[in-house]
């Protein structure tokens, strides 16, 4: 079928997708609400992938400090219909009481208080209605006595307590410095550069995952020397690419936390994968997890990067409009250019509109890679429950998909949101592609 | 650097800390309602308190999160307009003291001429780190420049805008008493009034028939021309749930002459929610409306009701609680209220 065949045959089936979509990181809230109408107990809209993604801010002789401020916290709008979820009543005063803050090596500022220790608590704010609501975004702070430019991560726990209501059960966000920002998709900075980066960081993320877990693999002494090495080479090839010299979008600092949070699952997957007793059950799980590791992220990639070139001409047709409004023709060739990226994202991720095989999907693929992964290991392993190793190579293959995710999600702020957009065929049961993917790191809900 | 700055306010600021937080946002908009710069409504008088984070190697990082960036949600005919959707805004520093910067999600500005992306309209909304990095045990008072720009080309850049940075909060409100309204880019003037009359009617089995009746005196036009800038109208309660927003558009008003001076301006809109506004000078406002526009809910109590009347630059603030007469679902009605003791932000 011709290109313009294609674009007419789409069209219809993308309009209603593509402007439904608003381009760019959604700034959620973490809600607060109740558990019944004017009493009960609180309750945080918190999913549990929250992540507060923290970057560098200060480094205070050896100790680095990344902070964040998001999410925020802010009371329901509404009654929920789906789950018993409650406004607050006006007037409610509403603390928040630090219960967990990593040994130290979290915290949490709310206004001029600053929680560090469990117990600490904080005025969060008063609800005082629909116009003036609860509303805050602390600052969360994560303390790291490494240089900067390595990965760190803690978890803080929290819970909330408000005169009239029982206190909320304990919530934990993760806060993390692996994740790269955002890329900015205005008209103004993202060009063939930023394009570029992006393909090139995907490449990069993916070349040391493969580098670090054959060396690791493969090590008879200490490899960390050479481990530096190639995260050093990856880091000067994607400062160059991103960097000052490239696309501008992200700093030496974030691209140095990506690159050593990539090294450090690849660590941790290789180290669990040694748990296993057998030698033959140890080399397929190491064999297979990184076959299956390769294949999500480099799947998912490819998705995540046609579906930002599709949120970067959309901003740019809202530019264009902008510009020129009184264009009769603009519409129209705007449409067919929106309509073109939405294709090519519709194709990298869900292929919800062909007729291919439903294995050919990038759904399709993860879970055929996972399946084959699955198998070879349970060959390898044993797949009763009584087998030694049965246990650890189950535990592998999700830790796996984990580290996967967490992965896909530092190197595209949106993911979560982008692959909760995209749905599978109606063969496929139309689920939001994010199902397929565990530990995708989100905003709030 | 350290720049000069010194406001008859910023003389106020010394002291103990102040016990109760003030969470107050910046909101950006335009000159014009259909273009000019870019525009900030914020009370400039008000600094932003910086508080300890964290003390090591004998230095202390003082953050505070307020206030954070907002779209302007509502037109201020006169003084301040809503961008148009998808408007993207960037936030560049043009001066800064030794020691502040400025942190936006990842980016940290602590140069002049760096910029950062706060998001577009009309949901933008975050909230900055203002930061301040001082040997340990300095404290004092500090100064921050920033202007906003957008690739739109509807927009130019706006005005730098100067922020106080403080490392211990003012006694008194720096801002009370309008002192520093003048000096203020964008701000408006407040008049805190009492309110004569509010009436709030409503039919539960039929909501087009509701009907708003709203007499204040004590309040002057300041000069302002409803001919040229237009007005708003809000009737806003938070326990009732509900906010009444509505634009008095400058086509819809006419001056009221008598012996050949000007006596007072007059709104009419057979088809709008607010039928009717007459402002007599010097002696005060009536405002009349009906129909199935009007925002209010009266199913319970909405004591009390905040009420803002806007002419240009100039703003009524009225608060209507007290002694009041409520009929579940069919009236409310307020009188002979005081006036109130801040403006709705």
């Amino acid at each position: 079928m011709r290109r313009s065949g294609v674009i007419r045959r789409y069209v219809p089936f993308l309009f209603p997708f593509v402007l439904s979509h608003t381009p760019g990181v959604a700034r959620a809230d973490l809600r607060v609400g109740s558990t019944a109408r004017n009493g009960g107990a609180l309750v945080v809209l918190v999913d549990r992938r929250t992540t507060a993604r923290v970057s560098y801010g200060d480094a205070l002789g050896d100790l680095t400090i990344y902070s964040a401020t998001e999410p925020g916290f802010k009371a329901l709008g509404q009654d929920g219909h789906l789950h018993p979820r409650f406004r607050l009543l006006v007037g409610t005063e509403v603390w928040i009481e630090l219960v967990d803050a990593a040994a130290g090596r979290a915290a949490m500022k709310v206004r001029d208080t600053l929680l560090t220790h469990p117990g600490d608590r904080a005025l969060l704010g008063t609800h005082r209605g629909p116009r003036r609501p609860l509303h805050l975004d602390p600052e969360y702070l994560l303390f790291l006595n490494r240089p900067p430019g390595r990965f760190g991560d803690a978890t803080l726990a929290f819970r909330l307590r408000a005169q009239g209501y029982r206190r909320s059960p304990v919530y934990r966000i993760r806060l993390s410095n692996g994740h790269l920002p955002p890329v900015d998709l205005s008209p103004l900075h993202y060009d063939s550069r930023a394009i570029a980066c992006q393909r090139r960081l995907g490449q990069r993320g993916l070349g040391l995952v493969r580098a670090a877990w054959t060396l690791l693999t493969n090590a008879e002494t200490d490899t960390s020397a050479t481990l530096d090495a190639a995260q050093a080479e990856a880091h000067a090839d994607l400062v160059n690419h991103c960097g000052p010299g490239g696309s501008r979008d992200y700093d030496a600092v974030h691209l140095a936390t990506y690159l050593d949070l990539a090294s450090t699952h690849v660590a941790a997957m290789v180290a669990q994968a040694g748990e296993a007793s057998s030698p033959t059950c140890r080399a397929a799980l190491l064999q297979h997890g990184l076959a299956f590791v390769s294949t999500t992220m480099a799947k998912t990639n490819a998705c995540l990067l046609a579906m930002q070139q599709l949120h970067a001409t959309e901003a740019a047709e809202a530019e264009a409009l902008r510009a020129d409004p009184l264009d009769p023709k603009l519409p129209r060739r705007l449409a067919v250019r929106r309509a073109a990226a939405a294709l090519q994202a519709d194709i990298r991720c869900a292929d919800a509109h062909r007729r291919g095989p439903d294995a050919e999907t990038l759904p399709g693929r993860v879970l055929r890679a996972r399946a084959q992964a699955a198998a070879a290991i349970s060959r390898a392993c044993g797949n009763r429950a009584d087998d030694p190793d049965h246990a650890a190579s189950d535990h592998f293959l999700r830790a796996a998909a984990c580290g996967a995710g967490d992965l896909i999600s530092a190197a595209f702020a949106t993911a979560q949101a982008d692959l909760a957009e995209q749905r599978t065929r109606r063969s496929q049961g139309r689920r939001p592609l994010s199902s397929y993917f565990a530990c995708l790191a989100g905003g709030a809900e | 650097m350290r720049m000069l700055l010194v406001s008859a306010a910023v003389a106020l600021l010394a002291g103990p800390a102040a016990a109760q937080p003030i969470d107050i946002d910046m909101y950006i908009g335009s000159s014009n309602p259909a273009g000019g710069a870019l525009k900030l409504a914020y009370q400039l008088c008000r600094p932003v308190v910086v508080t300890p984070s964290v003390t090591a190697n004998g230095l202390t990082r003082w953050t505070s999160t307020q206030p954070g960036f907002n779209a302007l949600a509502t037109n201020r005919p006169g003084s301040i307009y809503v961008l148009r959707d998808n408007t993207p805004v960037e936030v560049e520093l043009t001066a800064l003291d030794p020691g502040v910067s400025l942190k936006v999600e990842s980016a940290l500005l602590d140069t002049v001429g760096a910029s950062a992306l706060i998001g577009n309209s009309p949901n933008m909304h975050l909230h900055p780190e203002w930061r301040l990095l001082l040997p340990e045990g300095a404290r004092g008072e500090y100064h921050l420049a920033l202007r906003f720009h957008t690739s739109a080309r509807t927009y130019g850049d706006s005005t730098p805008y100067t922020f106080t940075i403080l490392t211990d909060a003012p006694a008194v409100d720096p801002c009370a008493g309008g002192t520093t309204t003048t000096t203020l880019p964008s701000s408006e003037t407040d008049h805190l009034v009492s309110g004569t009359l509010l009436l709030l009617r409503a039919a539960p089995a039929n909501p087009a028939r509701k009907s708003m009746r709203l007499t204040f005196g004590g309040f002057d036009t300041g000069g302002a021309d409803p001919t040229v800038t237009g007005g708003q109208l809000e009737v806003e309660s938070n326990v009732g749930g509900f906010v009444g927003s509505y634009e008095l558009p400058a086509t819809g008003w006419r001056p009221r002459r008598a012996h050949g001076g000007l006596r007072g301006y007059r709104y009419t809109d057979r088809r709008g929610p607010i039928h009717r506004v007459e402002i007599t000078l010097g002696r005060g406002v009536t405002a009349v409306g009906s129909g199935i526009g009007l925002a209010h809910v009266i199913a319970q109590d909405p004591t009390p009701v905040e009420v803002t009347f806007t002419l240009g630059t100039q703003r009524a603030c009225l608060h209507f609680g007290g002694t009041t007469t409520f009929k579940a679902g069919r009236m409310f009605r307020a009188e002979n209220s005081p006036p109130p003791d801040a403006c709705v932000p």
